[in-house]
């Protein structure tokens, strides 16, 4: 029984050149005590989809489709007070740059104090002495409480955003990027304190980002977004050693030690499709050096095996003869016009 | 850039724009739809037809001293965009000018011009007008030049920030490395770039102007014997219509002014931008 | 620290500056510059002794070096038309002409600040349809021109307010905080002060929702949200006091204008306030009292764009905590 089980979820976006798919196929599992990546490149979803399991989405997004199950309730039917009443106890969040995620007008202690009293309902006295525990636990200093956020440093931000997340004990931390804005020491020294937070509170994380030697350093599960669809998942060791779809391949032949922080995603040539209006098949073949004529016609399924290993292509019975094909660097610099 | 999108599906845009062509269309055949502004009117027992209501006649009834109302208020179009019109203009040149050297150039000049502006944003502005009006006389050429000296600051703080982020951009100094003159670059590819902005800037000067030549007519300081707006209310005011409750004669004035500046705010779009322009950085 | 210092320098820039504009205007006026100091209807020997007193006799850069002189000790001269110091006149109607201003700006900025919140939360309501419009309107309505309806429809057709004045005929008061306070001079307070605040409340109601609007899309917004806090603690606690750091300004630069601009509303309700004086005095000749409230209103108009500008460094940490 998984914690939070996301299927088939869709989320568009009304703009103005017309209704955005941002996210098609969400689909993903997360067991307690887990760390899942989610990756892919930006504006493939990935952002939208984790915000979208706190309940908090844009005013010009709305659910077109799919299920959030988490602790065995559907999250989309409840009445918006009930999932309310959830957010922050139950799911909490880590964003991408807390320079702009903490009200610069405040102390961050008060802005501590304010989610301890207001959500988690402590007298003033006991939010005080949690706040400087949880300010102990990450790594900060609990003095520096009487600062504003522009007086910290950006991993000095994250790790207050980290605190304030785990503040109230919550069974899933979303982190929206959280080290991306940090220098590389910094980044591994605040994934550090997040894997160790992980494991004491027993907290399940998703962590989203676009740098596949984060998701080999903390994460036991990776899911690979492309284009407003999952099309690969399953554990790290698993997808990263036998990816099965064309897009993971190209994105893990870049990082032959994967335990080396810094990589980024390996250069694919062509650009992601337009989400107004995708391609009718899989919407990776525009770019797929693997595509065969079914790939442009029919969107190829999510499907898994035993293992939990799952894969959204036409192809992935021959994914370890691809694989190999996959990692001459030349096989992903060629330009492709559709394949007939 | 929000700002600079033309706002032609909006339908406040289009309201002030349907305005503007009625009162310009006033304007030009004023002498058509009105008669003369400052005949005095007799009625036919040979009795002067003061402060008369409403009537075929006098569609807006006549004044205490047997004046049409409704042909002075045709007539008072004109001064109103005239005056509206060249303050605007004034207001926009002086403005975009200043911003252009001030963010092209920086250095002595932009300091010189940004104090300048300081000192604009320091004098009170109506007062400053009133004082010029009374010394150089109440006519209205004084009246634009005193509400040019003081409103250009605003216009040249924006186009200054535009052209510092135009200068940012790789174009500029692209065309400065090829050799291409700093008056070229200007013309080609700076002026074209905030032009947009300076037109919006003046949509909303016209209304300003507009209600500042009113204000200074209305406290007497006006050109006198000509025929405006703020002139007609000036004389309601000082005929005691207000005690008579003749409604018919200060109630349109004031409402042609609304009008027309309220067309100039629609027009502009950014409602943000409607705010005094002596109040904002 | 620093830039404080530049900018109270700055300050006393302008304010020199336009103490200098002021003296060359006032020579650009028609006929005899003298005339700025000296009534005709002065006996011969008083105006020698004006003369003597703002160096009219000397040269044009000794009577600039007199007339900084007089106006740094504040000596303005002496009003033709009541014949008492400027500076007299000028304290006297001070009070009625504070007392409007605080009283319409207050009320203006506190209508507009939580009307401009709520109009942004209700971006795309019915209420934003019919409300901006209004508001537009209005600010684009001749104040003196709202004052004249309203006078028309509450005073002369119903008779609930005085057409005009601070306090009726003949009424004493023991000291001007009993005057200011009295049943009498509110009666008289309530149409121009209505006025006023109708024609200033569009800038702080646009400028509130134009900054909630930007401020409802920063991070730290939706961060409160999936925190679950309630609705009303986001938007009064962190949008609106974000959004509120520009309107501060804007209300400290709006003081200061207004003290000088509230002369048409001061004209049309016959309020005895400075800006009424700085007509009548233009109007009648009186140069002296023209100047020295000149001068009055440019000081309180230059000293508050100072002010507001500190107020910002105060209440934003982010300047305030370097």
């Amino acid at each position: 029984m998984s914690l939070l089980s996301v299927r088939d979820l869709a989320i568009d976006y009304a703009t103005r050149g017309g209704t955005l798919h941002a996210v098609s196929r969400g689909t993903l599992d997360i067991d307690r005590g887990e760390v899942v990546g989610l990756v892919g490149e930006s504006g493939c979803g990935k952002t939208t989809l984790a915000r979208a399991l706190t309940g908090i989405v844009p005013r010009n997004a709305r659910f077109s489709g799919g299920e959030i199950v988490f602790e065995g309730r559907s999250l989309l039917d409840r009445p918006t007070s009930e999932w309310r009443e959830m957010l922050w106890r139950k799911i909490s969040f880590v964003p991408q740059s807390s320079m702009n995620a903490l009200d610069p007008v405040y102390r961050v202690g008060d802005q501590m104090l304010e989610v301890l009293r207001l959500r988690g309902g402590l007298t003033r006295k006991a939010a005080m002495t949690r706040s400087d525990e949880l300010f102990g636990m990450v790594g900060l200093d609990p003095s520096r409480r009487a600062e504003y956020p522009h007086q910290f440093s950006g991993g000095m931000r994250q790790r207050a955003a980290i605190a304030m997340a785990l503040a109230l004990e919550p069974a899933l931390v979303i982190a929206d990027e959280p080290v991306t804005a940090l220098d590389v020491i910094v980044q591994r020294q605040v994934l550090d304190t997040l894997r160790d937070l992980q494991a004491r509170f027993s907290v399940s994380v998703l962590l989203v980002t676009h740098d596949i030697s984060v998701v080999a350093y903390v994460c036991d599960k990776v899911v690979v977004m492309y284009a407003g669809e999952v099309v690969e998942s399953g554990s790290v060791g698993e997808v990263l050693e036998k990816p099965r779809h064309p897009y993971t391949m190209g994105l893990t032949n870049a990082f032959p030690d994967l335990a080396r922080a810094g990589g980024t995603l390996a250069p694919i040539s062509g650009a992601p499709p337009d989400l107004r209006s995708p391609p009718v098949g899989c919407r990776f073949a525009p770019r797929c050096p693997f595509a065969q004529h079914r790939c442009t016609t029919t969107p190829p399924p999510l499907t898994f095996d035993d293992a939990g290993h799952g894969s959204a292509c036409w192809r992935a019975d021959e994914a370890p003869v691809l694989a190999e094909i996959a990692k001459d660097p030349q096989t992903w610099t060629r330009t492709f016009t559709s394949a007939a | 850039m929000r700002a600079l999108r033309l706002p032609s599906g909006d339908p406040l845009a289009i309201i002030g724009v349907t305005i503007y062509v009625v009162f310009f269309a006033v304007a030009l055949f004023a002498d058509l739809l009105a008669k003369d502004p400052l005949e005095i009117l007799f009625l036919d027992d040979g009795n002067l037809a003061a402060n008369l209501g409403p009537s075929a006649a006098y569609p807006l009834g006549t004044t205490n001293l047997g004046r049409d109302i409704y042909s002075q208020l045709v007539i008072g179009t004109r001064s109103a965009l005239v005056v509206g019109l060249t303050a605007a203009i004034a207001v926009v040149a002086l403005g975009t000018l200043a911003g252009l050297l001030s963010g092209y150039f920086g250095g002595l000049a932009d300091q010189i011009l940004m104090r300048l502006a300081d000192i604009a944003l320091g004098i009170p502005f109506l007062p400053f007008v009133i004082v010029l009006a009374a010394f150089l006389g109440a006519r209205t050429e004084n009246v634009v030049l005193a509400i040019a000296v003081l409103l250009w600051p605003n216009t040249a703080r924006v186009i200054r920030s535009q052209v510092l982020t135009l200068r940012e951009r790789g174009f500029v100094e692209a065309a400065r490395v090829s050799g291409a003159s700093d008056w070229r670059i200007i013309r080609v590819h700076v002026a074209p770039n905030i032009l947009p902005l300076s037109l919006l800037y003046g949509s909303i000067a016209i209304g300003w102007a507009i209600l500042t030549e009113a204000s200074v007519s209305f406290l007497g300081f006006g050109p006198s014997g000509s025929v405006s707006w703020g002139a007609m209310l000036q004389d309601a005011y000082a005929s005691q219509a207000l005690s008579r409750g003749s409604y018919n004669w200060f109630v349109p004035p004031g409402v042609c002014i609304v009008l027309v500046v309220v067309a100039g705010f629609f027009i502009s779009r950014g409602y943000e931008e409607v705010l005094f322009p002596k109040l904002k950085d | 620290m620093r830039s404080v210092a530049i900018r109270f320098g700055q300050m006393l820039l302008v304010l020199w500056a336009v103490a200098t504009l002021l003296f060359f205007m006032f020579r650009l006026m028609p006929g005899d510059p003298t005339l700025a100091y000296i009534d005709t209807t002065f006996t011969a020997e008083q105006q020698e002794a004006l003369k003597r007193q703002f160096g009219l006799d000397r040269s044009i850069l000794e009577q600039y070096l007199i007339y900084f002189g007089n106006i740094l000790r504040g000596e303005f001269g002496t009003s033709f038309r009541v014949k008492r110091p400027v500076f007299e006149v000028i304290f006297d109607v001070l009070p009625n002409t504070l007392a409007l201003t605080v009283v319409s700006i207050t009320i203006a900025y506190l209508f507009g600040i939580l009307a401009g919140a709520w109009l942004a939360w209700k971006r795309g309501s019915v209420a934003e349809a019919v409300g901006i419009p209004i508001v537009l309107t209005l600010r684009a309505a001749p104040e003196f021109w709202l004052g004249m309806v309203l006078l028309a429809i509450f005073a002369f057709g119903l008779g609930w307010f005085p057409s005009g004045g601070a306090n009726s005929a003949g009424m004493t008061f023991n000291s001007t905080f009993d005057r200011l306070t009295s049943p009498d001079f509110l009666h008289h307070l309530v149409l121009p002060a209505a006025t006023l605040a109708l024609y200033l409340q569009g800038l702080p109601l646009l400028l509130m929702r134009s900054n909630m609007l930007d401020v409802l899309h920063e991070d730290y917004v939706m961060m409160a949200r999936m925190k679950g806090l309630p609705e009303w603690r986001i938007l009064l606690l962190h949008a609106a006091r974000n959004a509120l750091l520009p309107v501060v300004t804007a209300f400290a630069l709006g003081l200061g204008a207004s003290v000088g601009g509230n002369v048409v509303v001061e004209t049309v309700f016959s309020w005895p306030g400075l800006g009424r004086v700085l007509v009548d005095a233009v109007a009648s000749s009186d140069y002296p009292l023209a100047q020295g409230a000149f001068m009055f209103i440019a000081f309180i108009l230059i000293v508050m764009n100072f002010v507001a500008d500190l107020l910002y460094s105060v209440l934003d940490p982010r300047v305030s905590h370097g």
